[in-house]
């Protein structure tokens, strides 16, 4: 939450920065411990902001040595707009590509691995040189003493021994990157009145299991200046009720201003362990760690690079659109071991979990699985929002075809991975305090891609002709509440009484220059239950028509059908019981459109009835598995229904 | 508000952010620099291969697909030896045996090649250097060639520049800093999905109405259909209007009449009619408005330089011998 205070007590609280506040109108708005001007632009009724919240640099490992470049800084001025020069190098330091995005983005958080930095690592990683050490000793035990004593030493002119006899290890290798990550979000964040662009420091939690590369990997998002002296890593907490506590500590409930969010991504690669009801003993959480789980864990990643999470085909859902840019694998290790490869299970998606999530609130009386929606990209080439569907997608630079030392003949990734998603957030006006509080709120979005708009609202009383009155927001708040919230009591305390209405608006991406956004096709709302007899999922088509004679042409990707721009519906549940609790979100598609891959196929002459056609690595554009044609999407957050509510 | 806990932990947090800290920071930089500096004469020997010449000259073929001549081929041999004069630094400082990351890669390196957990970390890291896994090893030698870049481009920062060295940057980049046209709107929206065939017409009609009846933006805008974003537009630039709008409108709304109601402006939703609030032309910024821009990027451009500048001093003191290639033409250095 801001702060509004006059500029006199900004000084008396943070003497420090008496220059950047003396530039200050008479008022400021203290955000964490440094002052920012007051918005120009200020929605009451909120707006939607684009961004991404899941972004490697050469900070990270896994980055670096795929021959990424980019720093900290690199990956916001890209966000901002600027042109970005990316692997390959020629030999004189300059890229041998370079992009730009066609849009610039509002917001993006550079989230670096946080397991390789530095003496941070050498200090809590068993086994390696120094890790004994005394002084290794104390900062594991007494952090805040450890970081007097180690600056102490360091103003002596004496190093620990486990620093190497200069000590450059623990002052560069260690607190630089990190410095660097926070230094670069407080450049690129518009701390004045103009509000044009908002950085988040942040860092990712990298955790994982080494044998079958199941991975539950977490993003940490700080709500301002203040964070943690070092990123809290997986080396450091592997146990997740630990970490949760371990942030509780040095940031939550430390109460100098600290805030943070966690956001869990690829659960489509976690051999079903990113959301775990049960302990590693086998005996099942309890309430305090649902409690837990629910303070922190308040957004879900649900599309990126390396795959789509909602829901799969076939895996506990027979809903058709769900065959969306899955990896049909339930691990890494499935990628590069195929024997170690799992059939994927539901425990893996994103609406299984949300259903999972209402029978632990029936069982102990909390959510553990209350998940605003958001997506984002994981570029590993410090590109935030580089979500082209484009013959020329560079690829992901993490985990996909290193580009090294050469460009990849042919694709430029593996054939299953896409150019990842966006993050929508409802907010006010671009600023960490408006856009964190979405976050917190859950009034998010995520979109494949497109910058399509979407807003759900829920209630019990809105009227069928909501979507032609000029106040739809308005009406939205007054009456019902935002997607990521609980619906109001029921008005009818008791016996059936009629469903909660939900009222969902959508507008296409308005594109850019010469390339208008893809028309609509239609929006769903879907439902998850539980009854006695366990959970359950309905999709209802409420808005446009999935017979609407869309198509696309797979030799021109040129799109043919209705030019829907906008779409809205007021739908009240038909099958509603009182009784069983429930979550409602909405996904908006649009009509069909060629694949990035499909796109390079044709670009590079491929034809699949001439083999002749298929030059050297393009043999993806003809196999089986390859989808030339997609339908991108957005998802909204849930709202839940809970019977005890009423 | 502040209890006592509260004002400890703001003096950690202001101790992070003091001079005395930075001062230790940025001064340890400078050390390790000034270190590299003051090494004797006798600077390190860098050979080039005939053999690796060849290889780098096979690398871009394969990326170009034709042979290099003998200008690229300098340079490519010539960035080679930029790296190996670096990882000789690097070495040098000790970091290929004291670097946290180097040694959990060698050991991750070691443990798969051998599975005998009996084995310790000491004695598999020792197994590495023999096998000069960390010359080799590609991780490694990344890893060092980061480290050496940070440090030198922090170092690079040390000194913050003047008012008048960053006057003198923003007066030679324009165009990096110069601020588009502004302008701030409401604008009256009437939906092709809704109107369809009537659209053109009926968005005329409006404009008319909207002209004769002497509507204000506020009355205006009640008139339209509904939108899902908002009626009114702070003060923005072409290129924001269209992020939310598309670049058809935000054209057009940058050449629309102020305070008066327009003619309608086309976009991929419908028609438009806007009223034009406010306006403000191109500009060049004041220092002050721009200053953390500007700072950063003087600041890149420094760490560039010093970048380049420690490669030069570096090559002053290295001795380097390239191999003649296979065919017998002397390289030069």
């Amino acid at each position: 939450m801001s702060i509004r205070i006059q500029l006199t007590l900004a000084l008396l609280v943070a003497p420090s920065i008496v220059s950047a506040a003396g530039a200050f109108a008479s008022e400021a708005i203290l955000e964490g411990t440094v002052p920012r001007e007051a918005c120009i632009e200020r929605h009451a009724q909120r707006r939607p902001f684009f961004g991404d919240l899941h972004v490697h640099t050469v900070l990270s490992l896994d980055a670096s040595t795929m021959g990424t470049r980019n720093r900290p800084a690199d990956a916001y001025r890209f966000a901002r707009g600027e042109e970005l020069g990316i692997q390959p190098y020629h030999s004189d330091g300059t890229p041998i590509r370079s992009i730009r995005l066609s849009r610039p983005l509002d917001f993006a958080a550079v989230t670096d691995h946080a397991e390789l930095l530095g003496e941070w690592n050498t200090c809590n990683t068993p086994g390696l040189p120094g890790h004994d050490s005394w002084v290794c000793r104390v900062y594991r035990n007494y952090p805040r003493i450890a970081f007097f004593y180690m600056n102490y030493t360091s103003s002596q002119a004496r190093r620990h021994d486990f620093c190497g006899e200069d000590g450059s290890i623990c002052l560069a290798a260690s607190r630089a990157p990190w410095t660097e990550i926070q230094e670069a979000a407080e450049q690129a964040y518009d701390r004045t009145a103009s509000c044009s662009f908002t950085a988040f420091k942040a860092y990712e939690w990298t955790g994982g299991v080494g044998r079958t590369g199941n991975n539950f990997h977490r993003n940490v998002i700080f709500a301002n200046d203040v964070v943690p002296d070092l990123p809290i890593s997986f080396v450091d907490q592997p146990i997740l009720t630990d970490f949760w506590a371990s942030l509780g500590r040095s940031c939550s409930d430390a109460a100098h201003g600290c805030d943070v969010v966690v956001i869990p991504h690829n659960s489509n690669l976690s051999g079903g362990l990113m959301f775990q009801t049960e302990r590693p003993d086998g005996t099942p959480i309890q309430a305090d760690e649902a409690r837990a789980r629910a303070r922190y864990e308040v957004m879900v990643e649900i599309m990126q690079h390396k795959g789509e999470s909602e829901c799969m085909l076939g895996v506990g859902t027979e809903d058709e659109l769900c065959g969306f840019e899955n990896l049909a694998m339930s691990s890494f290790a499935g990628r590069f071991m195929a024997f170690r490869a799992e059939p994927p299970m539901p425990r893996q998606f994103v609406r299984h979990i949300l259903k999972v999530g209402l029978e632990q609130e029936r069982r102990l009386g909390v959510n553990p699985f209350k998940f605003g929606i958001i997506a984002s990209t994981d570029t590993h080439l410090g590109t935030p929002g580089h979500v082209n569907e484009s013959a020329d997608y560079p690829g992901h630079g993490g985990a996909g075809k290193p580009a090294e030392d050469e460009l990849p003949v042919g694709f430029p990734d593996h054939l299953d991975f896409n150019p990842g998603g966006l993050a929508g957030l409802w907010a006010e006006e671009n600023s960490r305090t408006s856009l964190f509080a979405a976050m917190k709120r859950k009034e998010s979005f995520g979109t494949s891609g497109p910058r399509m708009v979407v807003r759900l609202f829920g209630g019990w009383s809105y009227s069928d002709d909501l979507c032609a009155s000029p106040d739809f927001a308005k009406l939205g708040y007054t009456l019902g509440v935002p997607m990521g919230s609980d619906l109001m009591a029921r008005p009818t305390a008791d016996g059936p009484g009629p469903g909660p209405v939900f009222a969902v608006s959508a507008l296409a991406d308005p594109g850019v220059a010469g390339a208008p956004g893809t028309p609509l096709q239609r929006i769903q709302i879907i439902k998850g239950w539980l009854d006695e007899d366990g959970t359950h999922e309905a999709i209802y088509d409420v808005a446009g028509d999935p017979e609407n004679g869309a198509s696309v042409s797979l030799d021109t990707c040129e799109a043919r059908g209705p030019n829907v721009r906008s779409l809205c519906s007021v739908w009240r549940d038909p099958d509603f019981d009182p009784a069983e609790p429930a979550f409602y979100y909405a996904r908006v598609i649009e009509n069909p459109t060629c694949r990035w891959s499909q796109r390079l196929c044709i670009a590079s002459g491929a034809q699949c009835g001439d083999p002749g056609t298929l030059g050297k690595g393009l043999e993806p554009c003809c196999a089986e598995e390859h989808q030339p044609i997609i339908q991108e999407r957005g998802w909204t957050s849930p709202i839940w229904y809970r019977p005890d509510q009423t | 508000m502040n209890t006592a806990p509260d004002m400890a932990r703001g003096r950690i947090g202001r101790a992070l952010r003091s001079p005395l800290l930075h001062f230790i920071v940025i001064g340890s930089a400078l050390f390790a620099v000034d270190r590299i500096g003051d090494e004797p004469a006798a600077g390190p020997t860098i050979r080039i291969s005939a053999n690796e010449v060849s290889a780098i000259e096979a690398e871009w073929v394969q990326r170009m697909g034709r042979p290099p001549d003998a200008k690229i081929l300098s340079a490519l041999v010539s960035a080679r030896v930029d790296d190996e004069l670096w990882l000789h630094e690097a070495r040098a400082l000790g970091w290929h045996r004291t670097d946290a990351i180097v040694q959990r890669r060698l050991l991750r390196n070691q443990r798969f090649l051998t599975p005998d957990v009996a084995i310790t970390d000491t004695v598999l890291l020792e197994r590495a250097y023999q096998q000069g896994m960390d010359v080799s090893d590609v991780v490694v030698r990344r890893r060092l060639l980061e480290r050496m870049r940070l440090l030198i481009a922090s170092a690079a920062r040390t000194k913050p520049p003047t008012d008048t060295e960053l006057a003198a940057w923003l007066e030679s980049h324009p165009d990096d800093f110069v601020q588009s046209p502004q302008v701030k709107l409401s604008h009256v929206f009437l939906s092709r999905d809704r109107r369809g065939e009537s659209l053109a017409r009926d968005a005329e009609a409006l404009a008319t109405r909207l002209h004769d009846e002497g509507a204000t933006p506020e009355q205006g805008v009640r008139l339209g259909d509904p939108f899902l974003l908002s009626s009114h537009l702070p003060l923005w630039p072409e290129e924001t209007i269209a992020r939310q709008l598309g670049a058809e409108f935000a054209a057009g709304a940058m050449r629309a009449p102020s305070l008066r109601w327009s003619d309608p402006i086309g976009s991929s939703y419908g028609r438009h009619v806007v009223w034009i609030h406010e306006r403000t032309p191109a500009r060049m910024p004041t220092l002050e408005e721009v200053r953390r821009s500007v700072e950063a990027d003087l600041m890149r451009d420094r760490e560039r330089a010093a970048l380049r500048e420690h490669l030069v001093q570096l090559r002053a003191r290295a001795r380097i011998e390239i191999a003649p290639r296979n065919d017998g033409a002397a390289q030069a250095r």
